[in-house]
């Protein structure tokens, strides 16, 4: 799924999510944990977290995450737009 | 639960006035207002809690003119609504402190006296809130671009659905070349994904700011803090704490 970040707390609002190896690694651990909070130190510095700002447009964030990020309203989904549903109104 | 000594008192903040270096007492009282309620034929006072709330805090210290201290942070400035903040347990992640907002120190005070050194006090009245917020960031300084989303990151067991209020004390601003450095108070329901929840106002010189949301907030808390432009060692001395509405 695609999902746009929303301004929620003005222009600059931001997420940061970890993306790729990071997100499995981060997630192994227990949530809160000590574990958890190292992992997610290394992870940031080795770029494994990623910041999407208002108006971004991302397809990589969390399945975990988002559930809360669209009740919160920090983004919206982009709905996909089937080419053929568009020639056929044509 | 533990006992707290005048050694864990973690920082006294003014408007970003980091003034714990020459306070010797703070007194904080929080009093429900009460009217005694005894009719005719009743021989005791019946007191009965009107509603209304009643905050007042008072701090003792030595004067000191040095920039930036005591003097400066109080003089002439008695009908100026202040952002004030103390800590008793610590300056450490995860501790409460206390945050008043529409706080007039109405009564500044020096007293000078012989064999003595001059001392600087003041008394406060209330006109906000008084809350108990975490602390998300110790009153420490930072270089750089930064988060506590890792190890600094708290959590609170569970999310909260009332909103919450926001308090930020830049006590030093070192800007190197940069702008402004904007802070921010950060949240995640699950310790993955952070998302903002308070964007304080961009920095540029000490400064105080509490921020509410109404909206709920997330299990975990942490704060992030970026600086505008590029280049130079931009660094500032900052604490943020976070109240939870019940």
């Amino acid at each position: 799924m695609t999902y746009r970040v929303l301004p929620k707390t003005g222009p600059d609002h931001s997420i940061a999510y970890p993306i790729g190896a990071a997100f499995a690694r981060i997630l192994a651990a227990p949530a809160g944990s000590e574990e958890r909070a190292r992992i997610r130190e290394e992870e940031a510095a080795a770029g494994g977290i990623k910041v999407a700002r208002a108006g971004d447009v991302v397809d990589d964030l969390p399945q975990t995450s988002v559930d809360a990020l669209l009740e919160g309203g920090d983004i919206e989904r982009v709905v996909d737009v089937d080419p053929r549903d568009e020639s056929e109104e044509l | 639960m533990a006992k707290f000594g005048g050694a864990d008192a973690a920082f006294f903040l003014i408007d970003g006035y980091s003034v714990l270096g020459v306070v010797t007492e703070i007194a904080d009282e929080q009093e429900v207002v009460t009217e005694d309620a005894k009719p005719l034929g009743s021989k005791y006072p019946k007191p009965t809690p009107t509603g209304d709330l009643l905050a007042t805090l008072s701090q003792s210290g030595f004067f000191d003119d040095a920039t930036d201290s005591i003097n400066d942070a109080l003089s002439g400035q008695q009908g100026t609504a202040r952002v004030v903040n103390y800590g008793f347990e610590g300056n450490t992640k995860g501790k409460t402190c206390v945050g008043l907002s529409g706080s007039y120190a109405s009564k500044y005070t020096r007293v000078i006296s012989k064999g003595q050194l001059h001392k600087a006090n003041a008394s406060y009245s209330i006109a906000g809130v008084v809350e108990r917020p975490l602390i998300l960031h110790e009153l420490a300084a930072e270089a750089g671009d930064g988060n506590t989303e890792g190890a600094g990151s708290q959590d609170g067991g569970a999310s909260s659905a009332n909103g919450g209020s926001g308090f930020l004390q830049v006590s030093s601003v070192t800007l190197s070349g940069r702008p402004n450095v904007t802070a921010k108070v950060r949240h995640s329901a699950d310790d993955v994904t952070y998302a903002d929840l308070i964007t304080f106002t961009a920095v540029t010189a000490r400064t105080a700011e509490r921020k509410t949301v109404a909206s709920t907030v997330n299990r975990h808390l942490a704060t992030s803090w970026a600086w505008g432009g590029a280049g130079g060692a931009p660094s500032f001395t900052f604490m943020i704490a976070f109240h939870r509405n019940a």
